[in-house]
Parts: C-alpha cells; sequence; structure tokens
C-alpha cells in the first residue's frame, strides 16, 4: 500500500542524527537559491538543484575561506542525513578527518554532521555575499567562482 | 528510467525532512482511503494528527542533537 | 499483475471444468484464444472480469452452464467457479469467485456468492487474505482495470473526439485525484488552523492574517491570467505561422519569407540546444563542488596512510583472530587459558586496539574515494570549461540569426504591393501583440515572486505577534507546517501533471510511430495541460477528427501501451476482438510490435482476426495458444500446439 521506500523517511528522530540543521534564520537562502524548492524555478535564478545540493555547496565555501560558525538560536532541519549519497557522505567525512585528525571520527556521524553544518553555516553567508553582489544570474556567478578557483 | 510512480515518490525525497514527513504521511492516508474505505470520514482529523505530531516535537525538540 | 492460469467450472458455455494457462515468459509474452464467432472469446473476456472485479455479466444472460443445470437435481446447489492464478511483486495468489445455482424447474437461482483470495509462499503454505477485494483493488484497482482489459471493438471509443475518455484515463491510472484530494485538505486544514488563530488572536494578528489570504488570492488571479495570456499566445502563433503561409506562396516575397522561415527555424533550434547546455552546465556546477576540499583532501589522505603505516589499518591482528583465540580458551602455540590470566589480559588489551573489521574497510574504502575524487572533479572542470564556452559561442550565433530576420522583415515590408502589405502588416501585429503578452506573463511572475516575498514578510510579523501569545505559539507552528506541507504538494502536484503530461506524449508518439504505417502523414501527437490528445498531420493541423476507426484503434492501441509502460502499474493486457478494424499491413505491423511494448498481453481472437497478416507478425511471441471448439451446445478449450 505505502512503498517501503517512503516508509522508510518517516524514521524516529534519533537526538537529530537523521538530519543536517541550518540557522533559522538563514534557511531561507538556502532555499531561495534551490530548484526543488522553490516555485517558478529557473536554472539561472536557483543554480542549487536540490537543498543538500546548495548545504554541499555552501560547506566548500565555508571551508575555501577557512573558518567554521557553530549555529545559534533557533536551527531547521534542511535536510535527511539519508537523502546524500555515498560519496557525498565520504566527502563529509574526509573533511571532519583532516579537520580533527582523529581516524575514529569517522565513527562518529554526529561530529561529522557538526562540523559540516558549522562549515555550511558560514558558507552560505559567503554565498549569499557572492550572489547578491553586481548584477547577472547566481547561476552564471556561480561559474565565474568556479573559474576563479580554478586560477589560484 | 523512473516510472511515473517512482518518480511522485522520488519528488516526496527531495522535501525537506519534517514536510516530506506530513507530506508522505498525508498522501499514504489519501491512498489508504481511496482504495480501502467508502467515506472520507476521519481522514482530516487524521492528517491533523500527523501535522501536529511534527509540528510539536519540531517546537519542542528541533534544535537538540 | 503476471496472470498464471485460469480455470473454469461450468461458466457459460464452458461445461464442467476447464483450464488454459497463461504465458509469462519475458521473450513469449502472448496467449492467443481463438474461435469462431459465438464460441465463447467474450465469455472467457468476461471470465476474467468477473472473477477478479464482480463485474461483466450484467448483460450476458445466465452465467450458469445450460448443460451442467440440465443434469442437475431439482434443488441441488450447484456451483459457478472462476479461478485465476496470478504473481504480483514475487508473490503468488490465486482469485476465485464462486457463486451458488439451485435449480428449481427449468431455471437456475441464485444461492450464495463467494470471492477468496489466497496467498502462496515459496514452500506452498496458503494464506487466506482478509479484505481479498481491497487487496485486488490494492494490486490492480478497478478503474485501472478498465483500461488494461478492455473490447477491441469499444477501443476506439477512447480516441473518439469529444469525449474526455483520454482525460480520465490518465486520472485514474496516475491516481491523479489523490494527489488533488491531498492539496485541497491540506489546504483545508490550513485555513482552519488561521481561523482559530484569529478567533484567538489579536486585532493586529487577525489584520495581518487578512492581508496575508489577499495576496494569495492576488497570487491565484495572476496565475489565472497567465493561463489566459498562454492561450492567447498559442492562438496568435497560430495566426502567425497562417500568414507565414501565405507570404511564401507569394511570388514578390516567396523567397524572402523562406529564407526569414528558415532563420526563426535555426533561431528555435539553437535555443534549444543552449538551453540543454545550460541545463548541461547547471548539473555540472552541482557536482564540482569538492574543488575547495582538495587540500582537506590531502591532509585526509596523509592520516589515513599515517595509519596505515604504523600498522593500525589495517590492523596488525585482526579482530575476528583474537576474539576466536579468547573464545576457544587456547593460545596458538596450544597453551590453555582462563579469564583469570595474564595471557587472556594481554589478549583483551590488544583487542581494544584493533579497529572493527567494517571500520577498517570504511577507511580504506574512503581513501580509494578520496583519490578518485580528485580525478573525477578534474574532468568535470574541464567538462564546465568547454560547455560554457560552447554556451557563449550558441548565444553569438542566436544573436546573428535575430540580425537576419530583422533585415529580412524590413526588406519584406518595403515591398510595394498592397496584398503583401496587408499580410506583413497583420503578421507585425499578430507577433507584436505575442511580445506583449510575453512581456505581460513576465511581469505577471514578477509580481507573483514579490507577493510571495509579502506574504514571506507576513508570516515573520504574525510570527513575532503570535509570539507574544503563548498559547498561539503550538498554533502558529501548526498552521506553518500545514501551510508548508500544501505549499509543497501543490508544487509536487504541478511538476508531476507537467512531468505525466510530457512522458505520456512522447510514449505515444513512439508507440505511435511504431504501430502506425503512414507515419509520414502524422508529425506530432500532443497532450495539452488538460490532457487533451490531439494528433498533428505533417501540414501542422489537428486531425484526431479526421482519423479513420483504424487509426483511431492504433492510436488507442499506442495510449494503452504508453499507459502500460510508464504508470507503474505492471498490468497484463487484455483484449477482445482487438483487430477488427485493421487488415493488411496495418495488422501486421500492430501484430508485430504490440508485444514487445506490454509486459504481459491476452488476445481473444476470431478466426479472421487470426489471419496471415496478424499471425505471421505474433505466432514468434505467442507462448500458449487455445482454440475454442464448440459442439452440442458447449465449449472446450483446447491447447494447440505450434507447427
Amino acid at each position: 500500500m505505502v512503498s517501503p521506500q517512503l516508509r522508510r523517511y518517516l524514521l524516529p528522530k534519533e537526538k537529530g542524527l537523521d538530519r543536517l540543521f541550518v540557522e533559522d534564520r538563514v534557511s531561507e537562502v538556502f532555499r531561495n537559491l534551490t530548484h526543488t524548492s522553490t516555485k517558478n524555478a529557473s536554472i539561472l535564478t536557483q543554480p542549487f538543484k536540490e537543498s543538500k545540493d546548495a548545504f554541499l555547496w555552501a560547506v566548500s565555501l565555508g571551508v575555501k575561506y577557512g573558518t567554521r560558525k557553530p549555529l545559534e538560536n533557533k536551527r531547521e532541519g534542511l535536510l535527511r542525513w539519508d537523502y546524500l549519497s555515498n560519496d557525498e557522505k565520504q566527502c563529509l567525512g574526509m573533511l571532519a578527518l583532516a579537520e580533527t585528525g582523529d581516524i575514529n571520527v569517522l565513527k562518529d556521524e554526529g561530529s561529522i554532521q557538526e562540523i559540516a553544518e558549522e562549515y555550511a553555516n558560514q558558507g552560505i553567508r559567503i554565498l549569499k555575499q557572492k550572489i547578491d553582489d553586481g548584477a547577472g544570474d547566481p547561476l552564471w556567478k556561480l561559474v565565474n567562482l568556479i573559474r576563479e578557483q580554478e586560477i589560484t | 528510467m523512473l516510472n511515473l510512480q517512482e518518480l511522485l515518490l522520488s519528488y516526496f525525497l527531495e522535501l525537506e525532512p519534517d514536510i516530506q514527513e506530513i507530506v508522505s504521511e498525508v498522501y499514504a492516508l489519501e491512498r489508504e482511503y481511496s482504495d480501502y474505505y467508502e467515506s472520507n470520514k476521519n481522514l482530516k482529523v487524521k492528517i491533523k494528527n500527523v501535522i501536529e505530531r511534527v509540528a510539536d516535537f519540531r517546537q519542542d525538540y528541533g534544535d537538540s542533537r | 499483475m503476471r496472470l498464471q492460469f485460469i480455470r473454469l467450472i461450468n461458466f457459460k458455455q464452458f461445461y464442467k471444468e476447464q483450464y488454459a494457462s497463461f504465458s509469462t515468459e519475458d521473450d513469449l509474452k502472448v496467449t492467443v484464444f481463438f474461435g469462431i464467432t459465438g464460441t465463447g472469446k467474450t465469455s472467457m473476456f468476461t471470465a476474467i472480469n468477473w472473477c477478479l472485479y464482480g463485474t461483466g455479466d450484467e448483460n450476458t444472460g445466465e452465467l450458469f452452464n445450460k448443460q451442467a443445470l440440465d443434469e442437475a437435481i431439482e434443488g441441488q446447489k450447484c456451483p459457478v467457479v472462476v479461478s485465476i492464478g496470478f504473481r504480483h511483486k514475487s508473490i503468488e495468489y490465486i482469485a476465485e469467485r464462486v457463486r451458488y445455482f439451485e435449480k428449481q424447474g427449468q431455471e437456475a437461482v441464485v444461492k450464495g456468492n463467494e470471492f477468496t483470495l489466497t496467498q502462496i509462499d515459496s514452500l506452498g503454505q496458503t494464506k487466506l487474505i482478509g479484505n481479498p477485494s481491497g487487496k485486488l483493488d490494492s494490486i490492480l484497482p478497478a478503474n485501472v482495470r478498465e483500461y488494461f482489459f478492455f473490447n477491441g471493438e469499444k477501443m476506439e471509443d477512447l480516441t473518439k473526439p469529444g469525449n474526455r475518455k483520454i482525460e480520465d484515463a490518465i486520472k485514474n491510472i496516475m491516481r491523479l485525484p489523490t494527489i488533488d484530494r491531498a492539496q485541497k485538505h491540506l489546504q483545508d486544514i490550513t485555513k482552519e488552523y488561521r481561523s482559530e488563530i484569529q478567533r484567538k488572536g489579536s486585532v493586529k494578528l487577525d489584520q495581518l492574517i487578512k492581508l496575508q489570504e489577499q495576496y494569495e488570492n492576488d497570487i491565484v488571479q495572476l496565475k489565472q491570467e497567465i493561463k489566459h495570456i498562454d492561450t492567447e499566445v498559442s492562438k496568435a502563433t497560430k495566426q502567425v505561422s497562417e500568414l507565414e503561409a501565405l507570404l511564401e506562396e507569394s511570388r514578390e516575397v516567396g523567397n524572402l519569407q523562406t529564407q526569414r522561415n528558415q532563420y526563426n527555424r535555426q533561431i528555435s533550434r539553437l535555443e534549444m540546444e543552449r538551453d540543454n547546455l545550460a541545463q548541461s552546465i547547471f548539473e555540472t556546477v552541482n557536482k564540482v563542488y569538492p574543488i575547495n576540499l582538495a587540500n582537506n583532501a590531502q591532509k585526509a589522505l596523509q592520516i589515513i596512510n599515517s595509519q596505515v603505516r604504523k600498522g593500525k589499518i589495517p590492523s596488525g591482528i585482526k579482530e575476528d583472530f583474537l576474539k576466536e583465540i579468547i573464545r576457544k580458551g587456547e593460545c596458538i602455540c596450544g597453551r590453555s587459558f582462563s579469564a583469570h590470566d595474564e595471557c587472556y589480559a594481554t589478549l583483551e588489551a590488544l583487542l581494544n586496539q584493533t579497529q572493527p573489521n567494517e571500520f577498517e574497510d570504511s577507511v580504506m574504502r574512503l581513501r580509494g574515494d578520496i583519490t578518485t575524487l580528485s580525478r573525477v572533479t578534474e574532468e568535470r572542470l574541464a567538462n564546465l570549461k568547454e560547455k560554457t564556452k560552447n554556451y557563449q559561442i550558441k548565444a553569438e550565433d542566436i544573436e546573428d540569426c535575430r540580425r537576419r530576420v530583422d533585415d529580412l522583415s524590413r526588406r519584406i515590408g518595403d515591398v510595394e504591393e498592397v496584398n503583401i502589405e496587408n499580410l506583413e502588416s497583420r503578421r507585425e501585429q499578430f507577433a507584436r501583440s505575442i511580445k506583449f503578452s510575453l512581456q505581460k506573463r513576465g511581469q505577471n511572475e514578477q509580481k507573483i515572486i514579490q507577493l510571495q516575498n509579502s506574504i514571506d514578510g507576513v508570516i515573520k510579523e504574525r510570527s513575532e505577534e503570535e509570539k507574544k501569545q503563548g498559547e498561539l505559539r503550538k498554533l502558529s507552528n501548526r498552521e506553518a507546517m500545514a501551510r508548508k506541507s500544501s505549499e509543497a504538494i501543490t508544487t509536487i502536484k504541478e511538476r508531476f501533471y507537467e512531468e505525466t503530461r510530457k512522458r505520456i506524449e512522447s510514449e505515444t508518439k513512439l508507440v505511435f510511430d511504431k504501430l502506425a504505417w503512414k507515419t509520414d502523414q502524422f508529425n506530432e501527437i500532443r497532450l495539452d495541460p488538460e490532457f487533451h490528445l490531439e494528433v498533428i498531420d505533417r501540414w501542422n493541423k489537428p486531425s484526431r477528427e479526421e482519423l479513420s476507426a483504424g487509426e483511431r484503434q492504433i492510436l488507442s492501441l499506442s495510449f494503452i501501451a504508453a499507459m502500460a509502460r510508464l504508470s507503474g502499474e505492471e498490468a497484463p493486457v487484455i483484449m477482445d476482438t482487438p483487430f477488427a478494424r485493421l487488415s493488411g499491413i496495418v495488422l501486421q505491423n500492430v501484430a508485430e510490435h504490440l508485444p514487445d511494448l506490454l509486459p504481459q498481453l491476452i488476445l481473444f481472437v476470431t478466426d479472421q482476426e487470426w489471419s496471415e497478416s496478424s499471425r505471421s507478425g505474433l505466432e514468434p511471441k505467442v507462448g500458449a495458444q487455445y482454440k475454442f471448439e464448440f459442439s452440442d451446445g458447449v465449449t472446450t478449450i483446447k491447447e494447440v500446439s505450434f507447427a
């Protein structure tokens, strides 16, 4: 009647480990840049396919600019941890390992998530700044950001 | 390629967790009522229960890990 | 659902017990039942519907076999049985419907009905299903079944102009009403919460909620305007095409118009290519986030390699090995030890130092993945560079074509011939109206975005106001959840409807091209947002009204096959006299291609339909063949082996 696929996602919320959090006050930024979260979305103005893509890019930018920002005040679950692919989870694990220097962090999903969330928390603010700066569609601004990175 | 039923399910999976929970359960309830039951009596009550369960949990525990 | 067998006992003209098994193999999907008219094909088709859904017996006379009735004793209770075995999602079932009759004089009086559904597991153990009709309905709903089990003579009705059968079929098979109802219920519940907040809240809160509702209504209005604009644009576009066709025919400017058409077609093609490139760039951009993680990757790799060099991963001594020694209480040198011995303590300490095997494996996998990640990201970046360059080239080409079109329009406009001036001026007028309509459409879309932002603002204000009244917090949260869920399902519904429309449209065309023989006659099959089906001929004109009965039958078959492939219902397709309107090369074509398009195909055909044309196409895919032999008032099902 209801497929196992659907039911699997109705998991108990064990200590919030089932999801990745963002600060409530920036959750709108993530959504406005995401294709599937926006009505009348266009790939030019909503350059991220799904919220996980926006999140991973925010992590990436947070790392580029070197800062983590702990989540303050109210937080909101942006996406389910299990919705990330294995490769994506590996990437965040790799980040946590480089950050802590401790191989055992790879067993600690909570820590991996926390590190990613803090980088994303800073990264999303940087991303908003870059996108709001000057004229042009967000997709091309992101492409330029990538090209800049290639040159450095 | 996904068939259309699978495609519909994939749209649900893209939603943020709390909304996904509500929308999935509501859809499942609507399917159940249309396949098995003759009247919609109690359906809205059940939908409200789902919303309240998710909203109240989030209010009380939303920040924690 | 794949049908496996059918058993009939005294059902209509089938005397005593008759049995047939359906072919279920992937490359032999077809089962054929044939016989001259009146021998029982329609009765067998009815038997299937009657067994599974209790329908189909309304206008078909007595159910109880006359011969059996004649032989029965007065007052004797006799059953009519139809059993169908089928397989669904790897589970086997037997559905059985029984109707009891009692002989009273020359009549058979109904004395009871029974319907059971039995599940059979791999060990042959059976289990009776509690709600058999409900279960069967969840496997293949009754309102879906009617599109997969159908009468060939009525099949062409499906695509007859003037009815809504296609729209209804799509809605029923895809269960669109379920999404519609979910959307409506969530909208209603959102309104209910909101009303409650208004009742309990302050005056300011009441005003804010009213403002929010006003904005929401404005959005609904703007969306309706957009729909209207789209219709107008569609009409105007048609007018432009017609006028351009007339210009092309003229002696004075025919050549110029032809060139203008070519450039316009080129612009459309280039725009499509450009948009595809943009889409591809979008996909790639989403995957290259690791570009900033190169240093972290290096560091992580160093840490893992250092662990490997120190012998910690993979561990010098495997965890399993240590556990085994401890369990046996016997060292590798053969000496026994107990839990109190020093030996035991040493082994336990070693065990604590090793990592679980599963963890080691995952770390080694990560090491491999990190190496791959850098390489893959580099490739994607190179790809992105190439695509971005091509995008710019396409944009320039489009501009170039537009300049040429403008130049040609000017030259056509300069021709001093009344008729031409008239046509061109009307064309320009319609083209301008399209531009203005699209501009208005864009403005409406912008307004909608602004209104949505305003709504977000009001919601924030409301949230502040609701916080002041403690007891409203809970209600406010619930309303927010209901509203977001309602918006989410609305978005999903719009996406799903559009995707359903596109896929059915293209799949139906694909199948139609395979089945029809005059494919150059028909250019396109279109399914509009209301799911109206239209066939566009090679002159770009809608032609559903002009299709012959046979062509409509092929269109219906194409639509059914498309639905069977796309819906995910996995239903067998059962057809009674499917080829009545088809003959010759058309029949051969259909017979040859249809089986490949469906999961299982069961055909009831007359002798005429089971002719050279259909047999040559179908026979390679037929797994079972049965003939209805009628004699002395009863029908026997006889399996026919292949020559």
